[in-house]
């Protein structure tokens, strides 16, 4: 009987012993690993799809002074092209090659320039010939950034009053800044 | 001895009254008289007077006002909306005063203002969708944020072969989480650009375009 009692005594010293063998043999470094869940980021960009310009009838180019693109996606995004191209007969030309004073009345073809930013020292980018243009780079905007957005057109002077007639059409394509 | 009178040259002359001395005695008072009558002061007119005085001035006035009317006649026409019949001349009757000046620079800027802003598009969704195959629905998650003003259609193309991979309209306010794809896509990451076009909600005319780099993963 009191063999058997120091029998199961050795055998419960036993297990615990066992049992806390692990922190016994905790030394040394340890890894505590972190762990990042990323749920699907919000992209969302807001761009102008309207760069409307109206010639008076002195013949003057007046173009919109608030357009913009805006940020309000999760991070900072970039613009990585720009196609600008002419529709409904209309062909787009290098932007300043159209002389306004003496290019012939009626003639279709329309030249841009778009300016990012500061319209002292932000990106500019002009048409360069039927449907090109010269944005070679990546114009970037940091999260809930606003980039405003001047332009530029010639025209040459048309004898037939337009409303809202489509002659050009300027995409934006957006991107993560990565 | 006897006075003799003097033989007097002069005594025949008669000098003018007002050379003699008693009548310049007796002109001097008048004089005097006028002289404080000249400085009494002015009476006040008598309202008839007054009357007399403006029935005058308003006659002037109006001979003045109908000289001023008459002037245009002798030039043929009238000042104003109505012109004066002249032979052999049809004048157009909806013509009108002033000449075709159109709006000013800050209106017309003001108007092409509010257009750009009607035109403005917000373009969302997940730039790197999951398929589980290519033909299980994928993690779209398209929005068309109830900012926008028209329904968008979504095209998304392939880069490297320009080939239509998905298509889809999005009204006002709606979102798309999933849907398939309209090409079985193999297994592997494809680049991507969705275009995004706002559209005539009643002609389903594009009104404008803008384009988002996105990467569709198919996993199997």
């Amino acid at each position: 009987m009191k063999t058997n009692f120091k029998f199961l005594s050795l055998l419960l010293v036993l297990s615990m012993l066992l049992s806390a063998t692990p922190v016994m043999a905790a030394e040394g470094d340890q890894t505590v690993p972190v762990d990042l869940t990323v749920e699907a980021p919000i992209f969302s960009v807001t761009v102008p799809i309207a760069l409307p310009i109206t010639i008076t009838e002195q013949g003057e180019i007046l173009t919109s002074d608030t357009a913009a693109v805006i940020n309000n996606s999760a991070g900072p995004v970039v613009i990585t092209d720009i196609q600008t191209k002419g529709i409904n007969g209309w062909e787009t030309v290098a932007f300043g090659s159209i002389d306004m004073a003496s290019a012939k009345v009626n003639t279709k073809n329309v030249s841009l320039q778009l300016i990012f930013g500061d319209k002292d020292t932000g990106t500019i980018v002009n048409t360069t010939g039927a449907n090109s243009n010269d944005f070679a780079g990546s114009i970037r905007l940091a999260k809930n950034a606003s980039l405003p957005l001047l332009y530029d057109a010639e025209v040459p002077a048309q004898t037939t009053a337009y409303e809202s007639a489509q002659i050009a059409e300027v995409i934006f394509t957006v991107g993560w800044d990565e | 001895m006897q006075k003799q009178t003097l033989n007097n040259p002069f005594a025949n002359i008669h000098l003018p009254q007002q050379f003699s001395g008693q009548q310049q005695v007796q002109q001097q008072q008048p004089q005097q008289v006028q002289y404080q009558q000249q400085y009494q002061p002015v009476q006040p007119q008598q309202p008839e007077q007054t009357k007399e005085k403006k029935k005058k001035s308003k006659k002037k006035y109006l001979l003045l006002l109908l000289l001023l009317l008459l002037i245009p006649l002798f030039k043929g026409v009238f000042i104003g909306d109505n012109p004066m019949p002249i032979p052999g001349i049809n004048w157009d009757k909806n013509q009108s005063l002033g000449d075709l000046t159109g709006k000013s620079k800050e209106e017309i800027v003001a108007a092409l203002n509010e257009k750009v802003q009607e035109g403005m598009i917000n373009i969302s969704m997940n730039t790197n969708p999951i398929f589980e195959t290519g033909t299980s629905l994928g993690t779209l998650m398209i929005t068309n944020s109830a900012s926008n003003r028209y329904p968008q259609l979504i095209e998304i193309f392939t880069k490297d072969d320009n080939a239509l991979v998905y298509s889809g309209a999005v009204d006002i306010g709606n979102k798309v989480e999933q849907s398939t794809l309209l090409v079985d896509l193999p297994k592997g990451d494809y680049e991507c650009i969705a275009y995004f076009s706002a559209i005539n909600p009643e002609t389903g005319e594009k009104l404008g375009t803008a384009g988002a780099n996105i990467k569709i993963t198919v996993l199997n």
